[in-house]
C-alpha cells in the first residue's frame, strides 16, 4: 500500500450564523450550520478520489477545510506526517491547491498570464529569476496552451482555455495534492471530455493526488480510483471506484446511482425516492438518512452509524442495517 | 386532413450583435405529434434556446424570425395578428425553461399560480380552477397538495419548485411542452422525478415533449427522436436508438464519444478540438470541416443539406464513410484529433 499523504479524523466545519437581536436578548446561541460534521478519510499518494453528493451536502466546504481556505472547527487534519493547525506555512499552503468551476473569478483580468505567473513562481521562490521564462513556457506546455498564451489577459480565452489556466496556475506551485471543485462542471461535454483527459496526464506525469468534487457521477466514474458519497455532512460510503459503483451499499449511495441517467438503450431510470429532504440544522442522533431511507428501522433513530468494513476490502459504509 | 400538431418549416433567426449580423438560426425544419418526444442537442451556442424562442414567439429585441414557416395545428402563425398568434401558442404550448423557478411569483401562492390560467384564459370558476390545480399538483408529484396550495414558492424545495413550474405549465392543457434545460439545476435524484414525470405525461396524456439539454443521457432516458444542432442547423436527425447506435455526421459521432457513460469507465475521453464558426462571418462549406477528422476538399467548399442518407438524416458530404477516416484519428494521444 502506497503512503498517506493526506487524511482527516473526525474532521468539522460548522458556520456560525448571525442570531437575531431578539435571539441575543434572550441568551439563545446563534444558529450553526455543521457543513461538514465529523469526516474521517485517508488518501493515498498519487490516487483520484472522486467526491460525490447533493447540492449542499458539504463537498466544497470539505474541499475548502483541505486547502486550508476554511479553518476547521473540530478533528483533525493530517497533511505529509504533519498535523495542520489553524494557521499554515507558506509551504505547507503551497502543497495543496484548488481549482475551481470558474477560474475566471481567481485570475486578475488586468494581468497577462506570464505577470500572473511570474508573480507566483518568485512569491514562493520556486525558480531563480533567469528561470522564470523557461518555467512558464513548461507551464504552457504542460496544460495544452500556446506559449503565446503567455502575452494575453484572461478574458481573451473561451472556458475550456481558462480552466486549462486556472490548472496552471495551481500547478505553478508545485502542489502535491489538487482539489478539483466542480472543475469542469461549466463545460460544454467535449470541452469538459479534454479537461478530463488532461487531469488524467497529469496525475500520471506528475504522481499528482487529487480530490475530485462533481456532482457529475458519469465522469467522476472515468476519472476516480476511489469514490467518497457525502450526505448532510458525512462520509456515507467510501470505496474503490469498480466496487462501489457496481456494488453500492448504502441506500443513499443505492439511490443516487440509480437516478443517473444512463447511456444504455432502454436504460429506465430508478425509483422515485420517497420522503422529506432533511434540513442541515437539525440535531441528528441517528442516521441522517433515515427520513428517506426505504429501509430504515427504528433503531436507526438513536444510533449513529459509523463507516464499517462492507463487502470487500476497503470498501466502507456507514449503515447499521449492512 | 391530418396535419402535425407542430410543424416548423425552413426557419431563420438573426439576431444584431456588437460584432454584426449573426444567422443564428440557418434553417431548421421539424414536424411534432402528439406524444412525440425529441431531444434538441448540441454544444453552447449552437441555437437550441433560440430555436425555441423563435417559435414560441419569445425571441429577445435584436432578433427576429427573417424566413420560414410555422404551423400549429395546421395554422399558418404568419397568417395570425399578434395577439391571436399569442393565444394559439399560449392555448397549445407550455414552457418549462431553466429559469423557471426564478420566474414564479414570490408573493402569490403557488396553488393561485397555477390557477390563474384556467381562470383567466379559460374563463373557469374560481372553485373549478381551484380544483383543477390542486389535481395538477397531484399529478407533478406534488405531496399534500391541498395544504400546500397555500405555500408560497420560497417555502418549497427547489424539486417542488420546478414542480410547480411543470405545473403551470400544464395548467393550460397544453399538447405539447417545450423544456430547455429543466433539470440542469436539480440534483440527479430531484432530476430523476422530474424526467419520470414528464414520461409520464406523454404516456398518460399524450403530451408531446420537446427537450433541450446538454445531457446525451438524459435523452437516452426520455426521448425516442433526437436532433444534434450544429452552427444554426440540425446536422443528424432520427431516431435515439439508432442514432446513438450508428450515428451519421462526425460532429454526432464526437459528441456521443465525448459523453461520459456512468456505466462505463474509459481509458480516455474523445474530445472535439478547436471551436465552433463564428456565425456573424459567411459559412463556406461545412461549418464542422475546421474541427472534423473525416475532412475532405468538397467539405470546405460546399455546406450538406440534412437529407435522408440511409440511417439517421445526415448533413455530411460523407455519412457513410466517415467512420473510415477513424481508424487512425483514435489512437492519437487524446483520443481525438491533434
Ligand atoms: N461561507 C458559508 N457560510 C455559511 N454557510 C455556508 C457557507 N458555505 C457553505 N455554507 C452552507 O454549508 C452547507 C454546505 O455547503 P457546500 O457549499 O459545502 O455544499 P456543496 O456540497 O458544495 O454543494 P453544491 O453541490 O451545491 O456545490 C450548505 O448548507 C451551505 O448553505
Ligand atoms: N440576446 C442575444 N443577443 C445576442 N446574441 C444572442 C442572444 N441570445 C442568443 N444569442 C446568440 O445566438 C446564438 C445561439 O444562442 P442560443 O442561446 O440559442 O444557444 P444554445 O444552443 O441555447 O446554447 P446553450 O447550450 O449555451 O444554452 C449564440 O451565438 C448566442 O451567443
Ligand atoms: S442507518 Fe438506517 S436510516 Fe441510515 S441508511 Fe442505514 S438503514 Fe437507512
Ligand atoms: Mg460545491
Ligand atoms: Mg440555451
Amino acid at each position: 500500500m502506497s503512503e498517506i499523504i493526506l487524511s482527516t479524523e473526525d474532521l468539522s466545519k460548522h458556520f456560525i450564523g448571525k442570531s437575531s437581536l431578539l435571539g441575543k436578548i434572550r441568551g439563545k446561541a446563534p444558529l450553526s450550520i455543521p457543513a461538514v460534521d465529523g469526516v474521517t478519510i485517508q488518501i493515498e499518494s498519487g490516487s483520484t478520489v472522486g467526491l460525490v453528493g447533493e447540492s449542499g451536502c458539504g463537498k466544497s466546504t470539505l474541499g475548502r477545510t483541505l486547502v486550508g481556505l476554511y479553518p476547521a472547527t473540530g478533528g483533525s487534519l493530517t497533511l505529509l506526517d504533519r498535523q495542520m493547525g489553524i494557521k499554515r506555512s507558506l509551504q505547507e499552503r503551497r502543497l495543496v491547491q484548488m481549482i475551481f468551476q470558474d477560474p475566471f473569478a481567481s485570475l486578475n483580468p488586468r494581468m497577462k498570464i506570464r505577470d500572473m505567473l511570474t508573480e507566483i513562481l518568485l512569491f514562493h521562490k520556486l525558480v531563480e529569476k533567469e528561470r522564470v521564462e523557461e518555467r512558464c513556457v513548461e507551464l504552457m506546455n504542460l496544460v495544452g496552451l500556446p506559449v503565446n498564451a503567455l502575452d494575453s489577459y484572461p478574458r481573451q480565452f473561451s472556458g475550456g482555455q481558462r480552466q486549462r489556466i486556472g490548472i496552471a496556475r495551481a500547478l505553478a506551485l508545485e502542489p502535491k495534492v489538487l482539489i478539483a471543485d466542480e472543475a469542469v462542471s461549466a463545460l460544454d461535454v467535449s470541452v469538459q471530455a479534454s479537461i478530463v483527459n488532461l487531469l488524467l496526464d497529469l496525475k500520471r506525469d506528475l504522481g499528482l493526488t487529487m480530490l475530485f468534487i462533481s456532482h457529475n457521477i458519469a465522469i467522476v466514474r472515468q476519472i476516480s480510483d476511489r469514490i467518497a458519497v457525502m450526505y448532510l455532512g458525512r462520509i456515507v460510503e467510501e470505496g474503490p471506484t469498480e466496487d462501489v459503483f457496481n456494488n453500492p451499499q448504502h441506500p443513499y449511495t443505492k439511490l443516487l446511482l440509480s437516478s443517473v441517467p444512463k447511456m444504455t438503450p432502454g436504460s429506465k431510470l430508478g425509483e422515485a425516492p420517497t420522503g422529506e429532504l432533511p434540513s442541515m440544522q437539525a440535531k441528528y442522533l441517528g442516521c441522517r438518512f433515515m427520513s428517506r431511507c426505504p429501509i430504515a428501522i427504528d433503531a436507526c433513530k438513536a444510533t449513529d452509524p459509523q463507516l464499517i468494513q462492507v463487502s470487500s476490502a476497503g470498501h466502507l459504509a456507514a449503515c447499521i442495517n449492512l | 386532413m391530418t396535419h402535425p400538431l407542430l410543424s416548423v418549416r425552413d426557419l431563420h433567426v438573426e439576431i444584431d450583435t456588437p460584432r454584426g449580423l449573426l444567422k443564428a438560426i440557418r434553417g431548421i425544419s421539424l414536424d411534432l405529434n402528439a406524444g412525440d418526444s425529441l431531444g434538441i442537442v448540441g454544444e453552447s451556442g449552437s441555437g437550441k434556446s433560440i430555436t425555441l424562442k423563435a417559435i414560441l414567439g419569445l425571441l429577445p429585441k435584436n432578433a427576429r424570425v427573417t424566413s420560414g414557416e410555422i404551423f400549429l395545428d395546421g395554422v399558418s402563425l404568419n397568417s395570425l395578428n399578434a395577439p391571436k398568434r399569442a393565444e394559439l401558442l399560449a392555448e397549445k404550448i407550455g414552457i418549462v425553461f431553466q429559469d423557471a423557478i426564478a420566474a414564479l411569483n414570490p408573493v402569490m401562492t403557488v396553488g393561485n399560480q397555477i390557477a390563474e390560467v384556467p381562470r383567466r384564459r379559460l374563463g373557469w370558476s374560481k372553485e373549478k380552477s381551484h380544483q383543477r390545480a390542486i389535481e395538477l399538483m397531484e399529478l407533478v408529484g406534488i405531496p399534500e397538495a391541498e395544504a400546500r396550495f397555500h405555500v408560497y414558492p420560497h417555502q418549497l424545495s427547489g424539486g417542488l419548485r420546478q414542480r410547480v413550474a411543470i405545473a403551470i405549465a400544464l395548467s393550460g392543457n397544453p399538447q405539447l411542452i417545450f423544456c430547455d434545460e429543466p433539470t440542469t439545476a436539480l440534483d440527479v435524484t430531484i432530476q430523476a422525478q422530474v424526467l419520470r414525470l414528464l414520461m409520464d405525461l406523454r404516456l398518460k396524456e399524450k403530451t408531446g415533449i420537446v427537450f433541450v439539454t446538454h445531457d446525451l443521457a438524459v435523452v437516452n432516458e426520455i426521448c425516442e427522436d433526437i436532433n444534434v444542432m450544429y452552427a444554426g442547423r440540425f446536422v443528424e436527425s432520427g431516431g435515439v436508438q439508432e442514432c446513438f447506435q450508428n450515428p451519421s455526421h462526425p460532429y454526432a459521432y464526437s459528441l456521443l464519444k465525448s459523453a461520459p457513460d456512468m456505466e462505463h469507465q474509459v481509458e480516455r475521453l474523445f474530445s472535439i478540438l478547436g471551436e465552433a464558426p463564428d456565425l456573424t462571418k459567411a459559412v463556406n462549406g461545412c461549418p464542422f470541416a475546421p474541427r472534423c477528422f473525416a475532412v475532405t476538399e468538397i467539405c470546405r467548399s460546399s455546406e450538406p443539406e440534412l437529407r435522408n442518407q440511409g440511417g439517421p438524416f445526415s448533413a455530411c458530404h460523407h455519412s457513410s464513410t466517415f467512420k473510415q477516416s477513424l481508424g487512425a484519428v483514435e489512437l492519437t494521444a487524446d483520443g481525438g484529433q491533434k
